[in-house]
């Protein structure tokens, strides 16, 4: 029922915060459900890219984006952790899923 | 039928950046016009539309994006009854100060409702 449809998860918190965690397992049950996942990290979120449950989740097919001006900002390299972009890509990420929800 | 997004910015700009933040996400996104962007302020948030944005934090997102969310066509929300609301005036944007009721009807009518 769920196969096939996409989820947007946008995650701005800390990943020492709960939110984080709760994103990650939302995009965690998606994707068992066979539901395709977009999961951008913003804002504080981008210091959790290397965390190993979303690295592990983008094993499994999670789509996984961070905001490049957020890294930037915070000194974080610019790596193949996740696809670095700007906020068109949340602005697709929006008009382009199925639903989508945020973690703030 | 296009997307909406309500913002609903809470937090105290004078002390925290993510105000300023999400101000720069609702503009940045709103500017692809594929998402109807609205915006509600709540609390000291409000101070976001004070003329004088110098002693907030990450202050150039006020000074740079807000004017992008006045071109959406729609007013910004604010908390009616914030005491902070006497603090902006003259206000930067345009603004309507709504209850909890009204607030409630424009979360019903949008298809996002992302709090920062």
């Amino acid at each position: 029922m769920l196969h096939g449809k996409k989820l947007g998860i946008l995650i701005s918190t800390h990943p020492n915060q709960p939110g984080f965690h709760h994103g990650l397992g939302v995009a965690e049950a998606a994707l068992a459900e066979g539901v395709d996942v977009y999961l951008y990290c913003i804002d504080d979120a981008v210091k959790g890219v290397g965390d190993a449950r979303l690295q592990a989740l983008k094993q499994k097919g999670v789509k996984l984006y961070a905001c490049a001006y957020g890294a930037q900002r915070r000194n974080l390299p610019l790596s193949d952790l996740a696809i670095f972009a700007g906020l068109t890509v949340v602005s697709d990420l929006m008009a382009g899923t199925d639903r989508f929800i945020s973690f703030n | 039928m296009k997307p909406s997004a309500l913002f609903i910015i809470r937090g105290d700009p004078r002390v925290s950046h993510r105000p300023a933040e999400a101000i720069r996400i609702a503009a940045g996104v709103g500017t692809w016009k594929k998402t109807d962007i609205t915006v509600y302020l709540h609390g000291p948030a409000v101070l976001a539309l004070s003329e004088f944005v110098d002693e907030l934090v990450d202050e150039d997102n006020y000074t740079r994006y807000l004017p992008i969310l006045g071109e959406f066509g729609r007013p910004i929300y604010v908390q009616a009854g914030e005491p902070c609301l006497e603090a902006i005036e003259p206000a930067t944007l345009p603004y309507e100060a709504i209850d909890e009721h009204r607030l409630a009807e424009l979360a019903a009518a949008h298809s996002n409702v992302i709090y920062f």
